[in-house]
């Protein structure tokens, strides 16, 4: 079974250079938080490595470097796509992420799908040490408080 | 596909709904409670990604055109 979410966003910049910023600078947006995290010592910096074998990492405070996943696919300008791995996956779990640049006008608009096969991570909740309902919650609360954002960038 | 769909629908064990920013998208929810731990997932993913962009749009805002 497949499970996937799905979201987009236009941004001010053409494909070549929305895919340079999102690729390059990606430890410059990345935005760490508790809840979500790649490894239990944070997010760390996060890189892609382009090339044949390339793969996102991210280099943690304590030095180690953490692979996040392969790349699959490097096409700049239009798409990318990357396996997604949290440090608390199990050796079975994996998720994969596909990331669209589409021209629309002078702009692009820059989709995510984020897909999951029969992964879903264990006890995904209890993990953080909350309880489930609060993890919703908080979860429920950033996600009012992102379209929140994201309608007042649109609208203005 | 949509026959099987139609029937997960009809026993209650998904709800459809449209993507928000793409209409050609269908997205199916599930509502079982057995699948309360997929739901968390693509609830803490979809946040995830939507403050992950957000802040992607804010840092090429910032750079200029």
């Amino acid at each position: 079974m497949t499970s996937k979410v799905y979201i987009a966003i236009r941004v001010p910049a053409d494909p070549a250079r929305a895919f340079e910023a999102f690729t390059r600078d990606i430890a410059s947006w990345w935005q760490p938080d508790p809840l979500f995290q790649i490894t239990p010592e944070g997010d760390g910096e996060l890189r892609f490595e382009p090339g044949p074998d390339g793969r996102l990492v991210t280099r943690l405070g304590s030095g180690k470097l953490f692979e996040i996943g392969r790349i699959l696919a490097w096409e700049p300008g239009k798409r990318l796509v990357f396996v997604w791995r949290q440090a608390s996956f199990s050796p079975q779990q994996s998720t994969e992420v596909e990331v669209l640049f589409e021209p629309v006008g002078e702009e692009t608009r820059v989709s995510i799908e984020h897909r999951a096969w029969d992964t879903i991570p264990q006890e995904h909740a209890a993990r953080h040490g909350f309880p489930e309902h609060v993890t919703l919650q908080r979860a429920a609360d950033w996600w009012r408080a992102s379209l929140w954002t994201l309608r007042s960038q649109f609208s203005g | 596909m949509s026959r099987h769909l139609k029937m997960l629908r009809q026993s209650g064990l998904v709800e459809e709904g449209r993507d928000e920013f793409d209409s050609r998208v269908r997205i199916y929810r599930l509502k079982a409670e057995a699948m309360d731990e997929l739901k968390a997932w693509l609830t803490e993913t979809d946040a995830l990604w939507a403050r992950q962009l957000a802040s992607f749009k804010a840092h090429l805002q910032k750079a200029g055109k």
